[in-house]
């Protein structure tokens, strides 16, 4: 084995294992925070008021909450999975020029992070959207 | 129609205006970058300056999560999350003031100097532009985290703020052609 070639193999050992560290952090934390906040034993059930309209208005509310709490986190992950690719791609760059990659696909990788960045950062085709908030 | 929901009909197609205009300021200002990466292959060609290598990368990774947590505190100001959008802010800007110690102060005390000829004038041309862009993004994020404190964005009406995430945005997608057509194409003169 060459030099490139070890130098290849223990920088994707390094990317991989932070990838691979930060995801077992992140399940572990995931957990521990279920274990916490969700278990039924630290939070008791809430039943809401006795009235029934109360209650109609109640369980409404405690739906928005929900629904606005996924939609909140669900952005938060796809700005992590952005931030990872991101990563990943320079990762990819920075080891690509060690090896003499063309400066065409060099490029080519630059314009994959320039599209992920437009979309998912930039919201480009919300200018084609009715002034909607994204 | 109610006034409330008349004036937010307005503000949407404002909005829709405000976006067309940004996305337009955009477009001019890449012509100035493209015209510098223009003359970095015109004049150095095949070839790079030896730069530190790893101060590239890391100038590179720390404008990356700076652009994360910028989208960290858009998202959380539409679902008015006011803590997390104050903190990412926060954030972002000091993820900033880095990236400009590291391009201001390590990459400009090393050995190529402005008037090292075509490699010290696109060097520092490119690295120096977009530097002025980076520390403006900070500008902009310090008055928007200062409105923001004093309650003036809500979950419908944050303008203030999408423009200067996607401002900042911009700066870091600058940078995602400047960093490989600086530090990473082409073989090292000596």
């Amino acid at each position: 084995m060459d030099s490139t070639t070890i130098f290849v193999a223990v920088v994707v050992f390094i990317v991989m294992s932070i990838i691979g560290g930060g995801i077992t952090i992140a399940v572990v934390l995931y957990q521990f925070n279920l274990l916490i906040s969700g278990g039924a034993l630290v939070v008791p059930p809430d039943t809401g008021p006795e009235d029934a309209m109360e209650r109609i208005a109640w369980k409404k509310e405690r739906d928005d909450k929900l629904a606005s709490k996924t939609r909140l986190s669900g952005a938060y992950r796809t700005g992590v999975m952005v931030l990872l690719w991101l990563a990943l791609l320079t990762a990819i760059e920075f080891v690509a020029s060690m090896i003499g990659v063309s400066t065409v696909a060099m490029f080519l990788i630059a314009f994959i992070k320039a599209a992920i960045i437009l979309q998912f950062f930039m919201h480009v085709s919300s200018l084609w959207l009715e002034g909607e908030s994204h | 129609m109610s006034t409330a929901t008349s004036s937010l009909s307005e503000y949407r197609e404002q909005l829709k205006n405000n976006r067309l205009g940004l996305w337009l300021f955009f477009v001019s200002e890449a012509f100035l970058f493209t015209g510098l990466l223009a003359a970095r292959f015109y004049l150095w060609g095949n070839t790079r300056p030896d730069l530190d290598q790893n101060l590239g990368v890391i100038v590179t990774v720390i404008l990356l999560a700076s652009s994360f947590s910028m989208n960290r505190a858009e998202t959380a100001i539409v679902h008015n999350d006011r803590e997390t959008f104050l903190n990412s802010l926060l954030v972002t800007a000091s993820l900033g003031l880095v990236f400009l110690v590291g391009v201001v102060g390590f990459e400009w005390q090393g050995h190529i100097k402005p008037q090292d000829g075509a490699f010290g004038a696109v060097l520092y041309g490119m690295t120096g532009m977009h530097a002025l862009h980076v520390f403006s993004g900070i500008v902009f994020i310090l008055i928007i985290w200062n409105n923001g404190r004093n309650g003036h964005y809500s979950g419908e009406r944050h303008w203030g703020v999408e423009a200067c995430a996607i401002y900042w945005h911009y700066v870091d997608l600058v940078w995602v052609f400047f960093y490989p057509a600086i530090y990473l194409m082409g073989k090292v003169a000596h």
